[in-house]
């Protein structure tokens, strides 16, 4: 047994070929289909985003496929819930073949876009429609986990309604009322012909989740591998609550003031100020139950110190292990370690310091702070820039690619609001000067590189986020064996909007028009919420 | 002056320097519980009650939430000390019906104060309680206390599974030592049908639509979950879900013996050594022989386990969790080196090696933290073979064996050597494989006479 060059093994083909997917083979071996389940305003949509998100963070490529949006596609014009009606025969036949067209998606996603997940974001309500599903994953050898919300309660979907559906594409006139009284007619349309979940006999075979009343109850059928696991586990831990999470970095410290990197440095008197001000500022938010955590750094428990109240540290909020890199300046370290330096540069993302940690790290390190964030309510999180960034590249959807260039500057605070599907933003500088620690991606070109150098490999078994709408705009067509569907005008691409009902928001409070490199189309409504951004991808090949 | 911290000696946390009593030793983290809960188990015999107690307990204390499991058939083989019949547990017997609710609320007394004096935080209520009364009572008594209750209840109508349990645990119970298998199997099956009338399974639509519960079925085929409180109920929940009761094998063994290991040096990334080398070819031909299928091979990002999977042959998955304990500013030191030029630090990690967090670096409790998934992962996996490294192995080793925080950090775990564990009954049977290669001893056994007066403050 010879010494490999590099301790990764052999780096053949056949070697890699069994670990071709970009995660460990462990977490899942065939694509999966999630399927929801659940008549409107049930929250279908709202899981869907919201676990792809999640799924996208910790590494596992996903995409939502909202039928709603297929549907407005080919009937430009919606007149009323009349559409619905189950004795509408026309409406049902092109109710079905968006469906087809939709699995054809979703069939192109997972078996050529190297996507892993697809979630199929339908009603699904009818044993009819779900056997067709399945026929069609069993066909393509993916696995089916269905996910069906149920719930009851009255007030609970007048919410729903009021929060998304009133602001939908259908109802352009938002008059309120109307919206209510007519999607309370749609909804009758589907409970006559609805079949729930059976686990006792007909879908007793079947893997799924029921999630019941917005999470007070569930059943759990057959889970057949990890993902289905923790996907499990992750719609048992979030909830609905209205809370705000607020995330900043330690104050100012002296290791910030002469430009090192790492250590345990305390905070300077800038800092201090800063900590002063965060007390400020938080007893002004008249928080009802605050958490606070930090780091086990020293400059993130002084921060916490200043404010009075109880913390928690968590080891694991800690900033990035620079290994040798750590208690260097950028100028000591381009001096002293210039190849490290270059490659850093080229991947950020994947780059690990040696004896250290990469951003990949870190997310892994970071997601059970984000599984306990979802439980929470009200939190405060003091870290540290890089694993700010993770954090919030968690809540607004940034790519892998953005992560690393997220800005999050010092004695900033980022306040983040659950909103209709995803997250406001809001950023609030406390006005303490302090030094400018971000580093923009630089140019680069090929004479940069070190010579030698291929580039960064991927560890195997670390995660790497994409953002959900990460995906490269396909020109639409047609699938072989599918008619195009008879309709007025073609279809644009529907990348760009990614799932249903879309709420624009105004943000009032004051906001940071990049948040993230590159800049949002649009600097005039610096609304930053999840999804609407389309990012171009950029795969890395293992 | 606020924000002075000073750091802690042992576990390196940043305290305020005001008098404020030191943080509790919890593991880092949120807080896991504030009130104390009350685990109830529920179903009839021989549905794996005791199995999930204990193996949720070994868990819990492993993550560092102190628990302990109460089994009132304990209590009731010392009230009765000889168990005649089934006749026992008829539900006419009215004599024996107030022996065994006074060894429940014996077993209620002592879950009072395991949580209110002894410093635990869950007690495991382990019984049938497949009554509505017997858990009313139970729910009583826990609000009088401020206790928090989840209830797990284990339903299974699968004749296959029941028998099979009675096989593996209840044949070699006290209960029947004087008896032979047919008739112990026998009175077990009729002991059963004692509790069948009266049982009121959970009713989560219903009468018990308020409780916290899981219902796990037919061995987790199925499970329904209400009313999660918090966040160790959702933890307990998680792995309920992950754990299986296939049998299979875990093997844990540490790299070949490294160049590192032959200087005495700690820590570093350096590769096998020749004796190292054999190893990893032995290594390859005992997994051979074992014969298994499906072999899922583990290994952490160093080069030296990696070196010895490739020896394998197998397909491997790197974790980086899996890497060895991190000694900060002691890396690649030998321990005589260290004891020379950080005497101070060499003393404290001698006193309190769990807890002791090399500077700049971890400790076995950060470990702990840091291994928890690989541990969640195992339980999902059937045949598993770990390629890790002393302190690591220790951790892993510590949770299969159900290892204290104490004794953690000095188990054995010599290179060159196979722990082969396989699931038997309530725990595991462990078994260790030499195979035959030399190599150097990297074991310290917890110095002698380590008593109050040498503790530093």
């Amino acid at each position: 047994m010879g010494e490999s060059s590099t301790f990764l093994g052999r780096l053949d083909c056949s070697h890699w070929a069994k670990f071709s997917s970009s995660w460990a083979s462990y977490m899942t071996n065939s694509p999966t289909l999630i399927v929801m389940i659940g008549l409107p305003a049930r929250g279908k949509t709202y899981v869907s985003k919201k676990l792809t998100r999640y799924l996208n963070w910790i590494g596992v490529p996903t995409k939502v496929f909202n039928l709603g949006v297929y549907r407005r596609e080919a009937v430009k014009s919606y007149k009323s819930y009349d559409f619905f009606r189950h004795d509408n025969k026309e409406a049902m036949e092109i109710r079905k073949r968006c469906a087809l067209v939709a699995l054809q998606d979703v069939k192109a996603y997972l078996l050529e876009e190297c996507g892993q997940i697809a979630v199929f974001d339908a009603t699904n309500t009818t044993r009819e429609r779900r056997d067709l599903i399945l026929s069609f994953a069993k066909e393509n050898a993916f696995k089916v986990f269905f996910v069906e919300s149920v719930c009851d309660d009255p007030e609970v979907i007048a919410a729903n309604i009021l929060e998304v559906k009133v602001s939908s594409p259908d109802y352009p006139e938002r008059n309120r009322e109307n919206v209510m009284d007519d999607f309370l007619k749609r909804i009758e349309c589907y409970k006559v012909t609805y079949q729930p979940l059976d686990p006792d006999a007909y879908d007793k075979d079947l893997s799924f989740i029921k999630v019941i009343n917005v999470g007070q109850r569930f059943l759990v059928n057959r889970v057949q591998d990890y993902i289905q696991s923790k996907i499990v586990y992750y719609l048992m831990n979030i909830h609905v609550q209205p809370r705000t999470i607020y995330l900043c970095r330690h104050g100012e410290s002296e290791y910030n003031l002469v430009g090192k990197i790492g250590g345990d440095s305390g905070l300077s008197p800038r800092g201090k100020q800063f900590a002063q001000a965060l007390k400020k500022f938080i007893e002004e938010q008249e928080i009802v139950d605050l958490k606070v955590w930090t780091s086990q750094l020293k400059r993130t428990i002084q921060t916490a110190e200043s404010l009075g109240v109880m913390y928690e540290q968590w080891k694991i909020l800690n900033e990035i292990d620079a290994g040798v890199c750590e208690e260097m300046t950028y100028g000591e370290i381009e001096v002293k370690y210039p190849d490290e330096f270059a490659l850093r540069d080229q991947e950020k993302y994947l780059y690990r310091y040696p004896g250290g940690e990469s951003y990949q790290d870190l997310v892994q390190r970071l997601e059970p702070v984000i599984m306990e964030l979802e439980r929470q309510g009200n939190v405060l999180v003091i870290s540290h820039q890089a694993v700010m960034r993770c954090l919030l590249a968690y809540f607004l959807d940034k790519s892998a690619d953005e992560l690393p260039y997220l800005r999050c500057p010092l004695h900033t605070i980022l306040k983040l609001t659950p909103v209709a599907y995803g997250c406001k933003v809001e950023t609030i500088t406390l006005n303490v000067e302090a030094v400018n620690t971000h580093r923009d991606k630089p140019c680069l070109n090929s004479n940069t590189l070190p010579a030698g150098h291929s580039p960064v490999r991927m560890r195997r078994n670390s995660f790497m986020p994409r953002a959900s709408a990460d995906t490269v705009k396909r020109p639409w067509h047609y699938s072989v064996g599918s008619k195009p569907l008879d309709l007025v005008g073609a279809f644009p691409s529907l990348e760009a909007r990614d799932g249903a009902d879309q709420q624009q928001l105004q943000v009032e409070a004051q906001v940071v028009p990049s948040l993230c490199f590159p800049c949002p189309p649009s600097p005039a409504v610096s609304v930053v919420l999840t999804g609407m951004q389309p990012v171009p991808r950029v795969f890395v090949s293992v | 002056m606020p924000m002075e911290l000073t750091q802690s000696r042992i576990q390196k946390i940043w305290l305020p320097n005001d008098n404020r009593p030191a943080l509790p030793r919890r593991s880092c983290g949120p807080q896991l519980a504030n009130s104390p809960t009350v685990i109830v188990m529920v179903g009839l015999p021989a549905r794996g009650k005791t199995y999930i107690s204990k193996k949720l307990t070994r868990y819990l204390n492993w993550i560092g939430v102190p628990t302990k499991v109460f089994n009132v058939g304990e209590y009731r083989r010392e009230a009765v000390k000889h168990y005649s019949s089934y006749d026992f547990f008829r539900p006419d017997n009215e004599e024996a019906m107030k022996v065994r609710r006074q060894c429940a609320l014996a077993a209620l007394r002592d879950v009072k104060l395991y949580l209110t004096e002894e410093a635990g935080q869950i007690a495991v209520f382990d019984a049938t309680n497949t009554t509505r009364e017997r858990r009313g009572m139970i729910l009583n008594f826990a609000k009088e206390n401020g206790f928090k209750v989840f209830f797990i209840e284990s339903v299974c109508n699968d004749p296959t599974v029941v028998a099979s349990n009675v096989r593996e645990v209840k044949l070699s119970s006290p209960d029947y030592r004087d008896c032979n298998s047919t008739d112990a199997m026998e009175d077990f099956m009729k002991r059963i049908n004692c509790y069948q009338a009266s049982y009121q399974p959970l009713d989560p639509d219903d009468y018990d639509r308020e409780l916290s519960l899981i219902k796990v079925i037919d061995v987790g085929r199925r499970f329904l979950v209400n009313r999660v409180q918090d966040h160790i109920q959702s933890r307990i929940v998680y792995y309920l879900m992950n754990i299986h009761v296939q049998p299979r094998t875990i093997y844990l063994c540490r790299h070949g013996e490294s160049e590192f290991n032959l200087k005495g040096k700690i820590g570093g990334d350096s590769g096998l050594s020749n004796r190292g080398k054999k190893f990893a070819r032995a290594l390859n031909k005992f997994v051979e022989e074992q014969n298994l299928k499906d072999l899922k091979v583990w290994t952490s990002q160093l080069k030296r386990t990696i070196q010895t999977a490739e020896a394998l042959q197998l397909p491997y998955e790197q974790w980086k969790a899996l890497n060895e304990i991190d000694a900060g500013v002691c890396e690649e030191m030998t321990y005589e080196e260290i004891r020379e030029q950080h005497p101070e630090e060499f003393a404290l990690r001698d006193q309190d090696k769990y807890y002791y967090r090399y500077p700049s670096g971890e400790s076995y409790q950060d470990l702990v933290q840091r291994l928890e998934p690989v541990i969640m992962e195992l339980e999902r996996q059937e045949n598993v073979l770990v390629i890790c490294h002393q302190a690591v192995m220790r951790c892993l080793l510590a949770y299969f064996l159900d290892k204290s925080a104490d004794e953690m950090p000095y188990l054995k775990c010599p290179l060159h050597t196979v722990l082969k564990l396989t699931p038997v009954a309530y725990g595991c049977r462990v078994e260790s494989i030499s195979l035959n290669i030399e190599a150097v001893n990297t074991h310290r056994d917890r110095p002698e006479n380590m008593n109050t007066s040498q503790k530093l403050s």
